[in-house]
C-alpha cells in the first residue's frame, strides 16, 4: 500500500529515475556520514586537548553550534552524592541559567539523568497539552494533585529535545541536551552523532574533573605542607627558643656550681665536695701526716702595710704554699692568721705522706723567701686522725682532730727558724731519704715528752751506704759523679720537678742516682772496653738514665705504689710508663731517646729474649736494677743489700750463659774493692 | 507492511483515536498520545490506566486505530490486532521514559505510569482519502 501501488508497475526508465535518485540519496546520507565523522573527530580533539572542565565544557557546545547547527544546548553535570543535576554550561540562551538545578526524573533532561538513557522527543509542546488536558479533567473529578512542576532550563516553548547521559563505566557526569522550537528538530543520525560524541564528553568531562579533584587536592596538600612547614618552622623557632632558655638556665646551673664548688673548695678538699654535698660524708680514722707552718715576725713585718698589701702578700704567699702542697698530693686545709695547717693522706689514704710532707716542708723552705721575706716554721707529725664534718649542723666544714694534729702543732712551734721539724714517728718512716739531725727531746706542753728532728736535706747518693758500698770504686767519684750527673739535668731538663715526680713512688734520687752509676760505667769501659761504646755519648746516656721514668708523671700514684700487683697489672703499668714517658720524649724533642728505651723497658721486661741488647740498653738495665733494688722503699719493704743485688745482677736472666762485660764492669765498680763476689748463689730473679 | 512515510504520524504529535469493541458488541472511542512504531509489522500501544479499552481488548484483541501526520495533513488507518505485553526491554524503556519526561513536566509523573506496553500485529494500512480529513 506504498505510494508505488498506488501509481501501477513503474516503467523501467521509471525505475532507472527511482534507483538514481535512491542512490543519490544514499551518496549524500554517506557525504553526510563522512562529513559527520570528521566533525566529531574535530571536537574529539579540542575535548581531548584540555583537561580544564569550564574549556571542555565550551569547547563542545561552540562546536554543537558551528560544527553541527544545533543552536541551543547545554551541559548539565551531575551533583556528587545528590540525584540531581546542575547546568554548568549553556549556549543559545538569552540567560545562561547555570546554577540551575534539575531533579532527576524531572523533564526529558531529568529522566534521562534518572534513566541513564538516551532521550529523543519531538512535538514536547504537543503532548504537554494533551498532559495538561489530562490533567484538568484529573482535577474537575477531584482526583488528586497533581505536584507543583519545577522550572526547568532551557527554552520556554522547547518542541524537540536529545538528552544524552554522560556516562564513564555505569558512572552518571551528567546529561548534555541540545534542543529546538520545531517540532521534529532532531532525527535518528542526530542521537546517534550525538551519543558518539557524548561518550568522548563523558570522558573528557570524567577526566577534567579527576584533575580538578587532583588540582585541588593537590592545592589542599600544599596548603597543608605549608602549613605543616610552617608549623615546623614555628616548632623549630619555639624549639630553639626552649633550647636557648635551658641553655641559659644551665649556664646559670654550671655558673652557680662552680660558685658553690669554689666556695667548698674553700672549705674542704675537692675528694669530699660530692659526699659532702649529698650530705654523706661520714667520720673516719685515717692514717696521715700534718703540716703546720708559721711566718716568723709576721706581725712586725706588717706594721705600717695597709690591710689590702697585708692580705695581697699573705694571699700571694698561701697560694704558692697551697700549689706546692697540691703538686705533693698535699692539702691546705686552713690558714690562721699567717699559718697553714696542711693535710697529707687525707682524705683519701695513700702510702707516700711522710716522705710527701717532708719534701713539701724542704720545698717550702728552699723558695719561701722568693715569696715573702720571712723565716718559716714548719711542724710535721704522722699518725691516726679522726676526719669528717665539724661544726654546727648544716655549716660543717672538713675537719680532722686527734693529738696527732695536736703534736703537729706542737712541732711547729719548737721548729728552729728555717727548719722543718718532724715528730719521732714521721722520722722513722722518712729516715733512710733525707739527712736529719736529732733536735732531742721536749717536754711539750698538753703531751707527753716528744723527741724531734730536723730535716735538711734529701740524703746525698754519696751518704746513702744502702746504695753505695763505701769501699767500691763508684763510692771514690760518687760524690763527684752525682754533681755531674745533678748539673746535667739542671741545664737540659730544668723544667722537670724530678723530685716531685720521684715522690709519687717515693724512688728519691732515683734517676740521678741511675745517671751517676751510668756515668761511671760508660768511663770504666771506655777503658777497658771502648769497642762497646762506638757511637754512643755520655750525654744520651745521661738523657737517657735522667728521662727513662720521667712518663710516671702522669700515672696514678696508687698504681705505682701497688705492693703486690698482678703479672698483668704490673705489665700493663710499665706499658703505661712506657708510652707516657715516650709521650714526654716527644714533646720536649727528646724523640731520638725513644727507641733506646723501647729497647730498654723490652729488655728488663723480658731479660733480654731475643738479645741484640745493645751498650746503651745494658749499661742503662745494669744501672736501673741496681738502684731499684738498693733504694730505701719504705713504703714497699726492706731494700736488698748491695751483695745481694750484684750477685743478683750477675745471675739475670739476661746473662746467662753469654759473655756480658757491660754487667761484670757494673759489678766490679759497685763492689767493695776487697770482697769476693759470690757468683754461685741463686737469689730471687727480679721482674719476674 | 508499515511504509517508512507512517512514521510521521507516530510523533505523538496529534492525538490518535481508538476503536475498541466488547465480546458483546459494544464500541468504545478513545483519544490516545501516541501509538508507537515498533517495526513493519507492529506497533505499540502504552497501558497506562485500566480502562474500558484495556478491558476490551483483553476479551476481544482486534482495534482500529487513526493516526495523524500533521506535517503531511495525511491520516492512515489501522487494523490491528492485540498480540503481548511487554513489561521491561528497549521498547517499554523507551516509552516509559518519554512518558514520564512528559508526565513530569506537567507535574503528573506519578499519575502517568506506563504498566505495560501492549504490542499490536499490524493487519492493515491504509491512507485514508485526504477529503475525509478535511
Amino acid at each position: 500500500m506504498s505510494s508505488a501501488e498506488q501509481s501501477g508497475e513503474p516503467t523501467i526508465r521509471e525505475q532507472i529515475l527511482q534507483n538514481q535518485e535512491i542512490i543519490d540519496d544514499l551518496n549524500g546520507k554517506l557525504a553526510r556520514k563522512s562529513e559527520e565523522v570528521k566533525i566529531i573527530q574535530q571536537i574529539s580533539t579540542e575535548i581531548v586537548a584540555t583537561l580544564e572542565l569550564d574549556k571542555i565544557l565550551d569547547t563542545i557546545l561552540a562546536s554543537m553550534d558551528s560544527v553541527l547547527g544545533f543552536e541551543h544546548c547545554m551541559i548539565l553535570l551531575a551533583a556528587q552524592d545528590e540525584d540531581k543535576l546542575v547546568l554548568t554550561a549553556s549556549r543559545g540562551y538569552s540567560q545562561s541559567g547555570v546554577g540551575v538545578e534539575v531533579p532527576f526524573g524531572q523533564g526529558v533532561i531529568g529522566v534521562v539523568a534518572k534513566k541513564r538513557r538516551m532521550m529523543r522527543m519531538g512535538n514536547i509542546q504537543t503532548q504537554l497539552a494533551y498532559q495538561a488536558n489530562v490533567r484538568q479533567r484529573m482535577q474537575d473529578a477531584g482526583d488528586g494533585g497533581a505536584a507543583e512542576t519545577a522550572k526547568l532550563p532551557g527554552l520556554e516553548k522547547a518542541q524537540s529535545q536529545i538528552g544524552i547521559p554522560l556516562l564513564v563505566q555505569d558512572k552518571l557526569v551528567g546529561v548534555f541536551a541540545v534542543e529546538s522550537e520545531k517540532g521534529n528538530a532532531f532525527d535518528e543520525l542526530d542521537s546517534m552523532l550525538l551519543s558518539i560524541v557524548a561518550n568522548q564528553v563523558a570522558s573528557a568531562i570524567d577526566n577534567a574533573r579527576l584533575h580538578q579533584q587532583e588540582t585541588e587536592r593537590s592545592a589542599e596538600l600544599d596548603k597543608a605542607v605549608n602549613e605543616l612547614s610552617h608549623l615546623n618552622e614555628t616548632l623549630e623557632a619555639k624549639v630553639d627558643g626552649r633550647t636557648a632558655e635551658l641553655s641559659r638556665a644551665l649556664e646559670e646551673v654550671k655558673h652557680e656550681k662552680q660558685l658553690s664548688e669554689g666556695l667548698l673548695n674553700r672549705m674542704a678538699p675537692p675528694e669530699v665536695i660530692p659526699a659532702m654535698m649529698e650530705d654523706k660524708l661520714e667520720a673516719e680514722k685515717i692514717s696521715a701526716t700534718l703540716m703546720f707552718t708559721d711566718l716568723e715576725n709576721f706581725t712586725e713585718f706588717t706594721s705600717g702595710m695597709e690591710p689590702d698589701e697585708i692580705f695581697s702578700r699573705l694571699n700571694h704567699y698561701f697560694s704558692w704554699a697551697g700549689d706546692i702542697m697540691t703538686r705533693y698530693r698535699g692539702y691546705l686545709n686552713k690558714t690562721n692568721g699567717d699559718g697553714t695547717m696542711a693535710l697529707f693522706g687525707a682524705p683519701n689514704g695513700n702510702d707516700t705522706h711522710p716522705t710527701d710532707a717532708v719534701l713539701v716542708g724542704l720545698a717550702l723552705q728552699s723558695e719561701v723567701r722568693d715569696h715573702i721575706p720571712l723565716n718559716m716554721r714548719i711542724g710535721i707529725n704522722t699518725g691516726t686522725i679522726a676526719t669528717g664534718l665539724l661544726g654546727p649542723q648544716n655549716k660543717g666544714l672538713y675537719d680532722v682532730l686527734g693529738d696527732a694534729v695536736n703534736t703537729a702543732s706542737r712541732m711547729e712551734g719548737i721548729c728552729p727558724s728555717t727548719g722543718v721539724c718532724i715528730s719521732g714517728d714521721t722520722y722513722e718512716l722518712v729516715k733512710p731519704y733525707f739527712d736529719i739531725e736529732s733536735l732531742g727531746e721536749k717536754d711539750v706542753k698538753g703531751l707527753h715528752i716528744v723527741s724531734y728532728y730536723n730535716v735538711k736535706s734529701l740524703k746525698a747518693l754519696e751518704n746513702d751506704e744502702r746504695r753505695v758500698d763505701p769501699s767500691s770504686r763508684f763510692a771514690e767519684h760518687c760524690a763527684a759523679l752525682a754533681e755531674e750527673a745533678g748539673v746535667f739535668r739542671q741545664k737540659s731538663f730544668g723544667m722537670f720537678d724530678f723530685i716531685s715526680i720521684q715522690s709519687r713512688d717515693v724512688a728519691l734520687g732515683h734517676n740521678e742516682a741511675v745517671a751517676a752509676y751510668a756515668l761511671a760505667l760508660f768511663r770504666a769501659l771506655g777503658e777497658s772496653n771502648p769497642e762497646l761504646l762506638g757511637e754512643l755519648s755520655e750525654e744520651t746516656l745521661m738523657a737517657a738514665a735522667l728521662l727513662h721514668d720521667v712518663g710516671k708523671f702522669n700515672i696514678d700514684a696508687g698504681r705505682l705504689n701497688e705492693r703486690s700487683p698482678g703479672n698483668q697489672e704490673r705489665i700493663k703499668l710499665r706499658a703505661d710508663l712506657l708510652e707516657n714517658t715516650l709521650e714526654v720524649l716527644e714533646k720536649i724533642g727528646q724523640h731520638e731517646l725513644a727507641p733506646a728505651l723501647r729497647h730498654f723497658y723490652h729488655f728488663e721486661e723480658t731479660g733480654g729474649e731475643g738479645g741484640g741488647a745493645d751498650t746503651l740498653t745494658e749499661i742503662l738495665a745494669a744501672a736501673d736494677i741496681y738502684d731499684a733494688l738498693t733504694a730505701p722503699k719504705v713504703y714497699k719493704g726492706t731494700p736488698w743489700r748491695i751483695s745481694g743485688v750484684l750477685e743478683e745482677l750477675l745471675h739475670l736472666p739476661h746473662c746467662e750463659g753469654t759473655e756480658r762485660p757491660i754487667f761484670n764492669k757494673f759489678v766490679e765498680i759497685m763492689r767493695p774493692k776487697d770482697a769476693a763476689i759470690s757468683t754461685t748463689t741463686k737469689t730471687e730473679v727480679m721482674f719476674r | 507492511m508499515l511504509p517508512d512515510e507512517i512514521k510521521g504520524a507516530m510523533q505523538g504529535l496529534v492525538p490518535s483515536t481508538l476503536v475498541s469493541c466488547s465480546l458483546e458488541g459494544e464500541p468504545n472511542t478513545t483519544e490516545i498520545s501516541q501509538v508507537w512504531y515498533v517495526d513493519e509489522n507492529h506497533v505499540a500501544l502504552s497501558h497506562q490506566f485500566f480502562n474500558k479499552t484495556h478491558r476490551n481488548i483483553r476479551a476481544n484483541p482486534f482495534v482500529y486505530a487513526i493516526i495523524r501526520d500533521p506535517e503531511q495533513y495525511q491520516e492512515w488507518h489501522l487494523e490491528l490486532q492485540y498480540d503481548h505485553s511487554e513489561t521491561e526491554g528497549a521498547l517499554f524503556d523507551e516509552m516509559d521514559m518519554k512518558l514520564e519526561a512528559i508526565a513530569s513536566m506537567t507535574g503528573m509523573g506519578d499519575i502517568f505510569q506506563l504498566r505495560a506496553a501492549d504490542i499490536y500485529k499490524v493487519l492493515s494500512a491504509r491512507k485514508a482519502n485526504s477529503r475525509n480529513i478535511a
